[in-house]
C-alpha cells in the first residue's frame, strides 16, 4: 500500500488509528493491532475481484511470485527474516556476555540469513551476469542470468534486523520482551517500506513507554504527525512529481540515444537532483508523521542536505538513518579513522553503501565517488586547505561546491536506470555520455526530436534551489514552533490539494531499493 | 524537543474537518458544475454525445413515436444515415452510435432503450477490433454523465468507474465547474448537439461541417488525414505497454446484449467495417488484421449461438466500397456507408433507394444555426 493512495488515507489510516487508540488499552492489544495492520499494509494488492484474490492463493510456478511487488507472499519473507533474527538474538542474549564461539555462530547465522535473503532477491541477477561475463571471457560460454522481483522494503528491514542482532551481540541493547514486540518493530508500517532505518533500542522504550498504555492518543504528537504527513505529501505530490513529469521525457529521450545538448542535460540532471530530494525526504516526512500519529518518534532522516558545506556534512544530512547505520556497523568495525586507514575504510563503506542502493555498476561507482570525496575532503581538511565556513564567502563557496559534487554523483545514480536491464560493464556508459553532453560535447541545444525544456522549468529549478538553501526543513518547521489551531486550516487545505493530485502520482524513487 | 499545541484535539479535529469540508465542497462543485461532463448534474447536464443521445432518445419516446431501428456502435457508423436505413426498412431509425464507443456502451445504451420504452425491432451494430480493446475506457466514463445510462452499467463495473471518476477530479476541473455553475446553463436538450468539430442531428446522425465543406470544395486531403490518424494511433499505442488483445470482459458484453435481444425478440445485425486500404501495410493495419482474424471468429460464434446475422465488411470489395469515400483511415463517408447498408439488406451496392444528399445540404435543411 502507498501513503499517497485513497485507500491508505481514507480507509487504512482512520481505521488503524481508531482501533489502535480506542479499540483497547492494553499494550498487547496495541502491539497486536499495529503488527497486523502493518502486515496488511505490506501485503496489500489491488483488489480485482474475489476470483482474482482467491487465484493468488494458487502458486502454479515461480513466475507467480513475480505477480506484484505488493503481494501477500512477500510477507512470508519478512516473517521468516524476523523469526530467524528474533530467535538468534534471544539465544545470543541467553548465552551470556562473553564472546563465545556459540554467540559468534549465532550472529553469523543471522547475518548470513539476512544477507542471503537480500543477496538472493537483489543481487543474484547482478552477480550471475558477472559470472556469465567472466565465463564468456574465459571461453566457457555464457551462463544463465537470474532475474527476480525485489520484495518492497527488503533492503530496509534486513538492515534493521541485522542491527538488532548485532546490538544484542555487542551488549548495547536488551532483547525484545516478546516476539510481538520484535515483529511490531520490524513491520511498523510507517517506516517499513522506505525507512527511516531504525534501531530497536530507539523504539523499545517508545513501544513500552507510557504513550502506549495511555487511554487515548497524545494529541500533541498526533497534531505534529498530521503536519509532517501533510508537508511530506506536498513535497512529493506538488514538487517532486511536478519535476518528474518534466524531466522523465528528457531522460527517456536520452535513454533512446538522443542528445539533450548542454541545456537539456543540465535541466535533466538538476531536475533529478531536486526530485530525489523532495521525493525521498517527502516520504520520510510522511513516515515520521505517521509515527507520531501512533505515538512513536522516528528519527530525522534529512537535515537540509543541500546546505551541506562538505561531503562529510552531506552524509550527516542525507538519508541519515542509512549513513549512521553504515558508520556504526561497517565503517567503525573496519577501523574507522584509526591506524591511517580512514580513506580505505571510507571507500569500502561507501562502495557497499552504493551497492545497497541497487545491483548495478553505476551504483557502485556512485558509492565510490562519494567515498573518494570523503577521503579527499578529510585529506584537504587535515592540510587546512578547506575554506572556513565562518565567513559568508567561504560558507557559500563550500556549500555550492559540495552541491555541485553531489549533483555529479546523481548523474551516476540516475544513469543506472538507463541501462536497468544490463548488468554488464557497458551499463556505465550512459553516465559518461551524460557528462559529455553536460560539458557541451554535443552542442548547446537538444536534438529536434527531443522533448523541450520550457523556460518555466528553469524557474522551478530556481525555486527548488532557493527552498533548499534558505527554507527551514520539515523538522525545523514543525518542531520549532507552537502549533496554533488556526494552522490546521491551511494545513488541511494543503492536504486536500495533495489528495486531488493522487490520481496523477508518480512512484516513489526509493521503493526500488 | 517537540512544541506543544494550543489545544490538542481541536487542532486535529479542525485539520480533519478542513479536509472533509474542502473535499466534499470540491466534489459537490464538480458534480453540480459538471465541467468534465461526467456527472448526471441537474444544474448542468453532461454535454457528451452519450448523455445527449440518451436524453434525445427519451425526448423522442416522450413526444413522438419511438424508433424501431437502433444503430449502435462507434464513430465508424455515426454517419450511417437514419433516413436511408428508414427508407429501406420502412421504420423510424435512431443512430445511437457514439465516439469511442465499445461493447460496454452498446450494452448500456441497448438496455436503457428497452427500459424507457424504445424497444426496437432491429439493432444494427458495428463491432470492430477497436471496440474490444482494454476494458473500461476513459470514453466509457461518459456513461456516468446520464443517470439512466449509469443505472444500466453492469454492477461489477460501477465501483471501478466511480473510482475513476473521482480520481480524475483536480483543481483545474473544479475551477471550471465553479465557472460553469456561475454561468447560465446552455441548451443541453435541444434538437441539435454540437461538440468538438461535430454536429449531431435530431436523428443521431453526426457529421463534421468543416470536413463536409472542404470535401465539397475539393479541398479535402484524404492522404493527410490518413497519415494524421495513423500517427495518433501510433502515439496512443506507444503509451500503452499492454499488448493489444480482445477483451474477454467486452466480449461478455456482446454476449449479454445478444442474449437479451434474443429474449426480447429483437433482431440484430452485426457488421465489421473496413479500414482504408492504404493502411493495411502500416503497423496499425497489421495489428488490426491480426485482431480481426480472431474477432471475426468470435463474432460468428456469438451470432451463431443466438441466430443473428454477421456481415463482415472489412474488405471494401464485399460491398463495392470506394477507397476515395473515406474521411480518414477508419471513417467512411455516407456514400460507402450507404453501399454497406444496401448489402446489409440484400440490395445491390450502388443502388440508391432514396437520393443521398450531401452533408452540407442536410446542414442547411435541418435548420441548424452555427
Amino acid at each position: 500500500m502507498l501513503f499517497n493512495s485513497y485507500e491508505f488515507i481514507f480507509l487504512f489510516l482512520p481505521i488503524a488509528f481508531v482501533l489502535f487508540w480506542y479499540g483497547g488499552r492494553s499494550l498487547r492489544w496495541r502491539l497486536t493491532l499495529l503488527t497486523a495492520a502493518s502486515y496488511v499494509f505490506y501485503s496489500w494488492w489491488q483488489f480485482q475481484g474475489w476470483e482474482d484474490a482467491l487465484g493468488t492463493l494458487r502458486i502454479h510456478s515461480l513466475g507467480d511470485l513475480g505477480n506484484s511487488l505488493w503481494h501477500w507472499r512477500f510477507t512470508l519473507i519478512m516473517l521468516l527474516s524476523s523469526s530467524i533474527d528474533y530467535w538468534a538474538a534471544k539465544a545470543i542474549a541467553r548465552s551470556g556476555t562473553e564472546k563465545t564461539w556459540k554467540r559468534g555462530i549465532l550472529l553469523s547465522l543471522s547475518l548470513t540469513a539476512n544477507l542471503g535473503l537480500l543477496g538472493f532477491f537483489k543481487y543474484s541477477g547482478f552477480f550471475s551476469q558477472i559470472a556469465s561475463d567472466l565465463s564468456g571471457f574465459l571461453g566457457g560460454g555464457s551462463l544463465p542470468v537470474v532475474s527476480l522481483l525485489l520484495p518492497v522494503g527488503i533492503s530496509f528491514y534486513t538492515f534493521e534486523s541485522m542491527s538488532y542482532v548485532i546490538d544484542i551481540y555487542r551488549g548495547v541493547a536488551t532483547p525484545a520482551k516478546s516476539y510481538l514486540d520484535y515483529a511490531c518493530f520490524i513491520s511498523f508500517f510507517p517506516h517499513l517500506v522506505a525507512g527511516p532505518i531504525i534501531r530497536y533500542s530507539d523504539i523499545l522504550h517508545q513501544f513500552r513507554d507510557v504513550n502506549w498504555v495511555r487511554s487515548g492518543p497524545d494529541w500533541d504528537q498526533v497534531n505534529i504527525g498530521l503536519l509532517f504527513f501533510t508537508i511530506g505529501m506536498a513535497k512529493k505530490l506538488l514538487i517532486a512529481d511536478a519535476i518528474a513529469v518534466r524531466i522523465n521525457p528528457l531522460w527517456d529521450d536520452f535513454a533512446g540515444g538522443a542528445s539533450l545538448g548542454m541545456v537539456g542535460s543540465w535541466a535533466a540532471v538538476l531536475g533529478y537532483t531536486f526530485r530525489i530530494y523532495f521525493d525521498f525526504s517527502g516520504y520520510s516526512d510522511m513516515a515520521i508523521g505517521l509515527g507520531h500519529v501512533f505515538g512513536v518518534r522516528l528519527p530525522q532522516n534529512f537535515n537540509s542536505p543541500y546546505k551541506a558545506t562538505d561531503p562529510s556534512d552531506f552524509w550527516r544530512r542525507w538519508h541519515i538513518s542509512l549513513s549512521t547505520w553504515l558508520r556504526d556497523y561497517l565503517y567503525i568495525p573496519l577501523g574507522g579513522n584509526r591506524r591511517g586507514h580512514r580513506a580505505r575504510n571510507l571507500l569500502i563503506t561507501m562502495l557497499l553503501g552504493g551497492l545497497w542502493h541497487g545491483a548495478a555498476w553505476l551504483f557502485v561507482i556512485w558509492g565510490a565517488w562519494h567515498g573518494a570525496l570523503l577521503a579527499v575532503f578529510h585529506l584537504l581538511k587535515q592540510r587546512h586547505l578547506v575554506p572556513s565556513n565562518e565567513k559568508p564567502l567561504g560558507l557559500w563557496f563550500n556549500r555550492q561546491t559540495t552541491f555541485l559534487l553531489v549533483v555529479i554523483g546523481w548523474v551516476f545514480f540516475r544513469a543506472a536506470d538507463v541501462g536497468a536491464a544490463n548488468y554488464g560493464p557497458t551499463s556505465v556508459l550512459p553516465a559518461f555520455r551524460m557528462f559529455a553532453q553536460m560539458l557541451g560535447a554535443h552542442g548547446l541545444l537538444p536534438d529536434m526530436a527531443v522533448a523541450t525544456v520550457k523556460p518555466e522549468f528553469w524557474l522551478t529549478l530556481i525555486f527548488c534551489w532557493t527552498w533548499c538553501n534558505f527554507m527551514p526543513n520539515s523538522s525545523e518547521l514543525v518542531y520549532g514552533r507552537a502549533l496554533r489551531v488556526l494552522y490546521a486550516v491551511p494545513a488541511g487545505a494543503a492536504l486536500t490539494l495533495c489528495i486531488s493530485r493522487l490520481g496523477t502520482s508518480v512512484d516513489f524513487l526509493y521503493f526500488r531499493f | 524537543m517537540t512544541a506543544p499545541t494550543e489545544s490538542g484535539p481541536r487542532f486535529a479535529l479542525t485539520f480533519v474537518a478542513t479536509v472533509v469540508v474542502t473535499i466534499v465542497g470540491a466534489v459537490a462543485i464538480n458534480i453540480l458544475g459538471n465541467a468534465g461532463d461526467l456527472f448526471p448534474s441537474m444544474f448542468r447536464p453532461a454535454l457528451s454525445d452519450r448523455a445527449w443521445k440518451a436524453r434525445r432518445l427519451a425526448t423522442i419516446v416522450r413526444t413522438e413515436a419511438p424508433p424501431k431501428v437502433l444503430i449502435l456502435g462507434s464513430s465508424r457508423v455515426m454517419q450511417m444515415r437514419p433516413d436511408y436505413v428508414g427508407a429501406i426498412t420502412g421504420k423510424k431509425v435512431f443512430n445511437n452510435a457514439v465516439t469511442g464507443g465499445n461493447l460496454l456502451d452498446c450494452l448500456v445504451q441497448f438496455r436503457y432503450a428497452l427500459r424507457i420504452g424504445a424497444k426496437p425491432d432491429l439493432v444494427i451494430m458495428n463491432v470492430d477490433e477497436g471496440m474490444l480493446q482494454g476494458d473500461v475506457t476513459q470514453a466509457n466514463l461518459r456513461l456516468c454523465g446520464h443517470a439512466g445510462l449509469f443505472q444500466e452499467i453492469p454492477p461489477e463495473e460501477k465501483p471501478a468507474m466511480i473510482r475513476s471518476l473521482f480520481q480524475g477530479l483536480n483543481l483545474e476541473l473544479t475551477r471550471k465547474s465553479l465557472g460553469a455553475l456561475l454561468r447560465p446553463a446552455s441548451d443541453a436538450d435541444g434538437p441539435f448537439f454540437r461538440y468538438s468539430n461535430f454536429v449531431i442531428l435530431p436523428d443521431g446522425y453526426r457529421f463534421n461541417p468543416r470536413r463536409a465543406i472542404a470535401r465539397e470544395n475539393g479541398d479535402y486531403d484524404l492522404q493527410t488525414e490518413i497519415l494524421r490518424d495513423l500517427e495518433d494511433a501510433r502515439v496512443r499505442q506507444s503509451g500503452n505497454a499492454a499488448k493489444p488483445c480482445l477483451s474477454p470482459k467486452l466480449l461478455g458484453c456482446l454476449r449479454q446484449l445478444l442474449a437479451q435481444a434474443k429474449a426480447e425478440g429483437i433482431a440484430v445485425r452485426v457488421i465489421t467495417t473496413p479500414q482504408h486500404p492504404s493502411v493495411a501495410d502500416s503497423v496499425q493495419g497489421r495489428l488490426r488484421n491480426r485482431l480481426l482474424e480472431e474477432l471475426r471468429q468470435r463474432i460468428r460464434d456469438e451470432c451463431g449461438r443466438f441466430g443473428f446475422t454477421y456481415h463482415d465488411f472489412s474488405d471494401l470489395a464485399s460491398f463495392g466500397g470506394d477507397p476515395n469515400e473515406f474521411w480518414d483511415a477508419m471513417h467512411q463517408t455516407p456514400v460507402n456507408l450507404q453501399r454497406m447498408t444496401n448489402v446489409l439488406f440484400g440490395i445491390e451496392p450502388t443502388k440508391t433507394v432514396v437520393p443521398l444528399v450531401a452533408d452540407t445540404v442536410i446542414l442547411t435543411r435541418s435548420g441548424y444555426r452555427q
